[in-house]
């Protein structure tokens, strides 16, 4: 029996997508993941296997092959982890390898079958929308992030076994209502404030002028003067961050896994890197290209 | 009794366990290189190979506990060679433990997979 299942990966803080294909046949019973997995995805054959478990389904017996296509592309993070099981119980006939049709699987399980948030999702959801899929099964903890995305249906799923009964059309996962970035805009409001800063006229001036003119400022003073916490309130005076701005710069954040509870980034993001941090913790980069200080203060302070 | 009889007898309560709940046992103490396999057993279309440890007490830990990798390997060989033997390339195979302490006697159905043993 062979199903498969749409997922997607990231390269840098792009998604592309990947087709998860699990085999299921007779014979030696193994359990093999191909398709360039790093160390976090081979190890999701023991998640799979506790979270079918303990959901109340059966592990199949039998040679399972899972194969993520493409296979010259490296996959890791534990993402696939839902995509596998849910592929599995397709096989097992207890899920119609039809109703995964069209839909974008993203998720970790945890070993009792609860779904775990995952890195990145909000580039993954946008590729799939771009890529043109009906909906995207996301990890409910992640939703926060993705309020604002329009034009294509957002499951939140919290458990495999909720998931299962999605697609067995016992029960319907409600999909994600939108909320429009300028209700976020609304509702936000601001830790610092310029009203927090006493005096200092002249700096307070010449801050107002730096965020009208977009220029740079370099403030000197004594410890305790209130440099940082001018610049801190730099964020409060700029103006409001575009939705594409908001999205973009939000992108960098869910990557680096940084992004605040509140879901999408509507306020300029602040970064004040100790002055002795390394090269790549400014820059980023890395094998498994990770954004640094340098793209976490995108389009902020 | 010694050590292999007291084993032997082990298997033979294995057997008469699997029996009574529907399987046929096809071969006993089936060699093949370095490996060896207690019990293979068939029932419907399923091929089980069957491992039996029978502990007199938890002294030493859990019998199925010294099933370890290592005799996992064995098995897992021993089946691969037997299945080649029998055209069984096809069948449903299961690994199974069967663990015998006075008065108890537990059934591990897929117990282990050979998955990384070769």
């Amino acid at each position: 029996m062979l199903a498969s299942i749409t997922s997607c990966g990231l390269s840098g803080i792009d998604g592309f997508t990947v087709t998860a294909e699990v085999n299921l046949a007779n014979g030696m019973p193994m359990f093999e993941i191909v398709g360039l997995p790093d160390a976090s995805v081979k190890e999701s054959r023991e998640r799979v296997r506790a979270a079918l478990k303990n959901s109340g389904f059966s592990f199949p017996a039998g040679r399972i092959t899972v194969n993520l296509a493409p296979a010259d592309l490296k996959k890791e993070g534990p993402a696939y982890d839902l995509p596998i099981a849910l592929g599995l119980l397709a096989c097992n006939g207890a899920i119609d390898p039809e109703a995964l049709r069209g839909v974008c699987v993203l998720g970790e399980l945890s070993l009792d079958g609860s779904v775990r948030p995952i890195r990145g999702v909000l580039p993954m959801v946008i590729h799939a929308r771009q890529s043109g899929v009906q909906a995207v099964m996301v990890p409910e903890a992640n939703l926060l992030e993705l309020r604002c995305i329009e034009g294509v249906r957002i499951l939140g799923a919290d458990s495999l076994l909720q998931a299962a009964r999605h697609f067995r059309g016992e029960e319907e996962i409600a999909p994600l209502e939108t909320v429009p970035y300028e209700q976020l805009l609304r509702e936000r409001n601001f830790s610092v404030d310029f009203c927090h800063v006493k005096g200092q006229r002249s700096a307070k001036r010449a801050l107002e002028i730096a965020a009208a003119g977009g220029h740079n400022v370099l403030m000197i003073g004594p410890p305790g003067s209130g440099k940082t916490l001018m610049a801190r309130c730099m964020p409060t005076i700029l103006p409001d961050m575009r939705f594409d701005e908001a999205l973009e710069t939000t992108r960098i954040h869910s990557v680096a896994g940084t992004v605040p509870p509140t879901g999408l980034l509507t306020e300029r993001p602040f970064r004040s890197p100790h002055h002795t941090a390394s090269h790549a913790s400014l820059v980023g980069g890395g094998a498994n290209a990770l954004p640094g200080e340098i793209s976490k203060a995108h389009n902020g302070v | 009794m010694n050590r292999r009889a007291y084993g032997n007898a082990g298997e033979d309560a294995a057997c008469a366990y699997l029996i009574q709940r529907g399987w046929t046992i096809l071969e006993r103490n089936v060699r093949r290189g370095r490996g060896e396999i207690d019990i293979v057993a068939r029932k419907k279309d399923t091929v089980a190979f069957v491992e039996v440890k029978r502990r007199s007490g938890l002294g030493y830990g859990r019998p199925a506990e010294a099933v370890d990798r290592e005799k996992q390997t064995r098995i897992a060989h021993a089946a691969a060679l037997y299945m080649q033997e029998n055209d069984l390339s096809e069948a449903k195979i299961r690994f199974d433990v069967i663990e015998i302490l006075p008065g108890e006697i537990q059934h591990i159905e897929c117990a282990f997979d050979a998955t990384d043993l070769f």
